[in-house]
């Protein structure tokens, strides 16, 4: 009986799974961005993104790009350490880090909406083989539309339709009074 | 009638009996010209002469009282916002015009004598009304007083503040601004008042010796969403015992590591201003260590079929709640990997969680029967986002 006992014991699997958290906290803003470039325009935007730590310990943060607006986007940086902040509940003003968003719009870039996700994802620092962690992201809307039409103001206008009377004005004038001669 | 016509339309008329072109080009040009005429001399602005009153020769003996003229403030307002906004619970310093952290402060050219500086401030108010004020007292000032003395760093109040004392009358001073933006401030824009006076003991006692500057929503800042979230690290590692092939365990045994990981808690930061919903993404269970059986085939079971279920909501006790099979609706089971979404989520508790607030999670895991023996691990991510959107 014991040594069945055993057999069974060795001949099953024995599996210890452990999700290891050490430090889990992230925080974030603004939560999207919505941009209008106009179309055949090359442009280069930047935007800010705010980092902050809440957590009484460092934290290491991971940046990337997801969807179709990617090719046009730069996050920098993309990888940085966060000193200590005050906790949860303190009310003290957190450490902070403004990543940079650059936007580089290519001239030829077809009218369209593009959208993705610039994803921020808080790394364990230290800590076990596994880990937990959190992540936040911003939403991006890029628009790429027409060219604004230009419109002149109402007085300009007005002097054009005046000077262009005044020729034909002039051309009336001159041509009646060769009629009469 | 030839004696009636003025004689440079004469010579017109000559011109344009000579070349029909050419006549219609001169007329054209003397329309213009009039127009232009018309206009620039019509706004001719009418000029007062003055008279000047006659000194006869005299002697007088003149007494120049101390006098402060008026206070120039140069690269205000004090605004404090940059790109979208602010985030809540951060110290920000004034930005945007002149692009500087600073205003100058100086008095007009009669000022004669020097001059001491104080401030005070309104509360930020919420533009929409529906944002708490944001009192003067989370604003700070400091500067170096220009050559003057320093009362220095203060923070503002709704009475006057001392900023500097005996600043040379021609001097400019530099007065630096901070902004600490309360804990979950409501997003918003929030505008208030400043005043600066300027005083001397040294000036005549009135108008001359008492100087104020008062600048209405010339403090500002906007405040944009922001997300504050956390895994508890009070809660966390989730741990399981050791189980057997074909078997099924709730993460509760407080033996197995310093919080037994029953429940494991996420929270919504003190400093998020709205509301969230909470979302789950896992990796597939891989076997660890090279010297256990399972390292021929490490995954613990095919990716998708993965038994790693996170129970709903708080209502779910440990004396209810024993295995998966009597956990209340519903049961969700954390899929794939980071790179290949869903992102698992709409658990009734998980939706629309106001700031500080615990959210409970409820670990089981389900072995295979055919699971190799060996160490297996992996990785979830929790994702906050803003009510109702997408993760």
């Amino acid at each position: 009986m014991k040594e069945q006992h055993l057999k069974i014991l060795v001949s099953m699997a024995l599996v210890g799974i452990c999700l290891v958290s050490t430090v889990n906290a992230l925080g974030l803003g603004p939560l999207k961005l919505d941009i209008t470039i106009e179309k055949g325009k090359e442009t280069e935007l930047v935007e800010y993104i705010g980092v902050l730590n809440p957590e009484t310990k460092p934290i290491h943060v991971t940046a990337s790009v997801t969807g179709s607006i990617a090719e046009f986007v730069i996050v920098d940086p993309q990888e940085f350490d966060m000193p200590a902040g005050p906790g949860i509940g303190t009310g003290e003003p957190r450490p902070a880090q403004d990543v940079k968003v650059i936007f580089k719009i290519p001239r030829e870039l077809p009218e369209n909406k593009y959208t993705g996700e610039i994803v921020f994802t808080q790394q364990p620092v230290e800590g076990g083989v596994l880990g937990t962690a959190v992540q936040l992201g911003v939403k991006v809307d890029l628009n790429i539309g027409q060219m604004a039409k230009a419109e002149f103001p109402l007085y300009v206008t007005i002097m054009i339709v005046v000077l262009v009377i005044a020729l034909i004005a002039s051309i009336v004038m001159v041509n009646v009074r060769r009629y009469y001669e | 009638m030839k004696i009636l016509k003025p004689k440079f339309l004469y010579y017109i008329i000559e011109l344009l009996e000579l070349s029909p072109n050419k006549s219609i080009l001169v007329l054209f040009c003397l329309f213009s010209i009039s127009i232009y005429v018309f206009f620039r001399f019509s706004s001719i602005e009418s000029v007062t002469a003055q008279a000047t009153p006659v000194v006869e020769g005299t002697t007088a003996n003149v007494t120049v009282s101390g006098y402060l003229e008026y206070i120039n403030v140069w690269c205000a307002p004090v605004n404090f916002t940059a790109g979208e906004g602010r985030q809540p619970g951060r110290e920000v310093p004034k930005v945007n015009a002149c692009n500087q952290g600073w205003i100058t402060i100086n008095m007009t050219e009669n000022t004669n004598v020097d001059w001491n500086v104080s401030m005070n401030a309104s509360d930020l108010i919420s533009v929409s009304g529906n944002g708490a004020p944001i009192p003067p007292s989370q604003m700070e000032v400091w500067s170096d007083c220009a050559g003057g003395t320093p009362l220095l760093p203060t923070t503002l109040d709704y009475g006057l503040i001392q900023i500097c004392t005996d600043i040379a009358r021609d001097a400019s001073v530099d007065v630096f601004f901070n902004l600490t933006i309360p804990i979950a401030q409501y997003n918003d824009t929030y505008d208030g008042d400043i005043w600066i006076h300027v005083n001397s003991s040294l000036a005549q006692p009135g108008e001359g010796s008492n100087r104020t500057w008062y600048g209405p929503d010339n403090t500002t800042v906007t405040i944009i969403q922001y997300i504050e979230f956390w895994w508890n690290t009070g809660t966390t590692p989730i741990d399981f015992a050791t189980l057997t092939p074909g078997t099924s365990a709730i993460a509760t045994d407080p033996s197995i590591g310093p919080n037994g990981g029953f429940p494991s808690n996420m929270t919504n930061g003190d400093n998020t201003n709205i509301f969230i919903d909470i979302y789950i993404l896992g990796t597939d269970l891989e076997c660890l260590n090279d010297y256990d059986a399972c390292w021929n085939s490490p995954l613990l079971t095919p990716p998708g079929i993965y038994n790693i279920s996170i129970g709903p909501n708080g209502n779910l006790t440990y004396s209810n709640a024993t295995s998966a099979a009597t956990w209340p609706d519903i049961i969700k089971f954390v899929n794939y990997s980071y790179q290949a979404p869903p992102y698992e989520g709409d658990f009734e508790n998980w939706h629309h969680v106001p700031n500080y607030t615990d959210v409970s999670s409820f670990w089981n895991i389900s072995i295979p029967s055919n699971a190799e023996q060996g160490s297996y691990g992996g990785d979830i991510t929790a994702k906050a986002v803003d009510e109702g959107t997408a993760p």
